[in-house]
């Protein structure tokens, strides 16, 4: 098993070392890269406005999308528990947009709902409201995308419904009897024995919210536009490598952006130990 | 079998909040879904009915026209969905070939290290694909597996692969170590037992897998974006981006495309809720 195991570090780690020495080069594909130290690492900092407003735009949307999420999705969890008729029903309606969440087809679907003829804009005529082009304005085409990520709450809902039928109906009844209302059992008792799961969505979901690619891509046309307010940190990845070819400096991109995402995800982990509640069954 | 007043009160009022929050789950699954309905909708309605305001909630004449143009007499758009097709299934083979010998391995090696091992693929985890894309390009147009389908496979079975071991290591975990060697005494060799005793047991596993990786390879973009630039190879999702583009606002095309690409995952999704929804929790809750 040996020689196959180690193929299969290989085949994973192979392109990621690649990917490490073109950082150090200035590379445009056809000439051989020519190395330059850390050159790359140091103009990324120090002289490129729009990587700074890249990691702006995506750390904004990593703090919004993520909490909002996860809200709705332990929200509906919750509700989907309480002995719902037809709960397979439901869980795979509220799932079916989150495996289709990242595709270009809803992105399309998006880019019409938010449009100027769009969807949204006819439901708020109906209340009166004055509708824009929420996708062509700079001001709001970001929250298009926030809440693209919120409809995908699919997947960290079913995780939570998963660890919702852990929980002793037992301690739910006790609670019950001593008086303790619907809202109180839920912060008192829902969330600290699902604190483990919370904590696993969340590492998740920051995670997937950093990686977030092709939405934005598709909504804004591949610019990142309009003015760079949906120009994510992979788009601007995208476009630096092959767009303009720079190569070893969007190589140099992807390693801080993995550096970024490991830092968010041990913060995580260190944070948890003032919340993450464990039972002492072992488990 | 006489209940008080007081419980059949308390039923009562348990009938009504289950009825406030059936209410309430359904109004929410409406609002959901709609976009999906939206898409379907307006695939579905002639041009003349696209702008009109308010729009139309339902197409007043229902018309496959639109299917016509962006699907079915699109030769791009068929090439394109033949192309994903085999980059999809060529991808689920691949994985179960690799994951499946090599989460067993990676299961039983009983060395004091065999959870650290575990750790690169945790760290593929939290690569974005764009990552990986960079230099894939750059080794790819080295050995002419730029713009080839098979490229494609392998580069998607980069992504599905860590992801296939973490999920059927497990699997292997539970299977008793006496089974294999029960086996083994029946005069059945490593192999043998590995794949007539071992593989039938983990089987769910590998359903999960390679649902999964279907699913995964059929909507990925970035890889076929960054390593697909001619149209013969790419997958179905990278001509859906260039209709954009071709098609501006006509909404009707657009959305019927988004349709046919739209239904395999939902086709799928169907078909294998169990083992998909048993991939996702796997990891998270340990029972």
């Amino acid at each position: 098993m040996a020689p196959w195991f180690l193929g299969l570090l290989a085949f994973t780690a192979g392109p990621m070392l690649a990917s490490l020495y073109l950082s150090l080069t200035d590379f445009d594909l056809l000439s051989t890269p020519e190395y330059v130290g850390l050159d790359n690492y140091v103009t990324m900092f120090t002289e490129d406005p729009r990587y700074f407003q890249s990691l702006t735009v995506t750390v904004i949307y990593v703090v919004l999308s993520v909490p909002l999420q996860l809200s709705f999705a332990l929200l509906l969890a919750v509700m989907l528990n309480r002995g719902l008729r037809g709960l397979t029903v439901y869980r795979a309606v509220f799932y079916v947009p989150s495996l289709l969440g990242s595709s270009v087809a809803v992105a399309i679907v998006w880019r019409q709902v938010f449009g100027e003829d769009g969807l949204f804009n006819a439901a708020l005529g109906l209340v009166g409201l004055p509708g824009r082009d929420w996708i062509a304005t700079p001001d709001t085409a970001l929250y298009t995308l926030v809440a693209l990520s919120v409809w995908q709450f699919g997947s960290p809902m079913i995780i939570f419904l998963a660890g919702l039928r852990q929980i002793p109906r037992e301690q739910y009844e006790a609670a019950e009897i001593d008086g303790a209302g619907p809202v109180a059992r839920f912060f008192r008792i829902t969330i600290p024995l699902l604190s483990p799961i919370i904590f696993f969505n969340v590492v998740l979901q920051v995670i997937q919210a950093f990686q977030a690619f092709t939405s934005a891509f598709i909504v804004s046309g591949g610019t990142g536009g309009p003015s760079d307010s949906t120009l994510f940190y992979t788009l601007y990845l995208y476009t630096e490598g092959f767009g303009s070819f720079r190569m070893g400096y969007a190589a140099a991109m992807a390693w801080v952006l993995l550096a970024i995402i490991a830092v968010f995800t041990a913060a995580n982990f260190l944070i948890s130990r003032y919340w993450v509640f464990y039972s002492d069954d072992g488990k | 079998m006489s209940a008080g007043p007081g419980v059949s009160a308390a039923a009562a009022r348990r009938n009504r909040r289950k009825l406030a929050l059936t209410a309430v789950a359904v109004v929410a699954v409406g609002i959901f879904v709609f976009p999906l309905y939206w898409m379907v909708s307006t695939s579905l309605k002639l041009d003349t009915e696209l702008f009109t305001d308010p729009p139309t909630w339902f197409p007043s004449h229902v018309s496959f026209a639109a299917y016509g143009t962006a699907v079915f007499d699109n030769p791009q758009m068929l090439t394109a969905l033949g192309n994903s097709a085999v980059i999809s299934l060529g991808t689920m083979v691949l994985t179960l070939l690799v994951a499946a010998p090599g989460a067993y391995g990676l299961a039983r090696l009983r060395l004091r290290w065999s959870g650290l091992l575990l750790l690169p693929f945790l760290i593929a985890q939290l690569l974005p694909t764009i990552n990986l894309a960079l230099p894939l390009f750059a080794l790819f147009s080295q050995a002419g597996l730029v713009n080839s389908r098979l490229g494609l496979v392998l580069a998607n079975t980069m992504l599905t692969l860590p992801f296939a071991v973490i999920v059927l290591r497990p699997f292997y975990l539970g299977i008793p170590r006496e089974m294999e060697e029960a086996a083994a005494i029946d005069g059945a060799g490593r192999l043998q037992a590995f794949l007539r005793v071992v593989l039938p047991i983990v089987m769910p596993g590998l359903v999960t897998v390679g649902a999964f990786s279907f699913v995964m390879a059929w909507g990925e973009f970035t890889l076929g974006l960054t390593l697909a630039t001619e149209t013969d190879v790419q997958p179905v999702t990278v001509t859906l981006n260039s209709f954009i583009g071709q098609y501006g606002t006509q909404w009707a095309p657009l959305m019927a495309a988004s349709t046919v690409v739209a239904v395999p995952i939902v086709v799928l999704f169907v078909l294998f809720q169990r083992f998909i929804a048993s991939g996702l929790t796997a990891g998270s809750v340990k029972d």
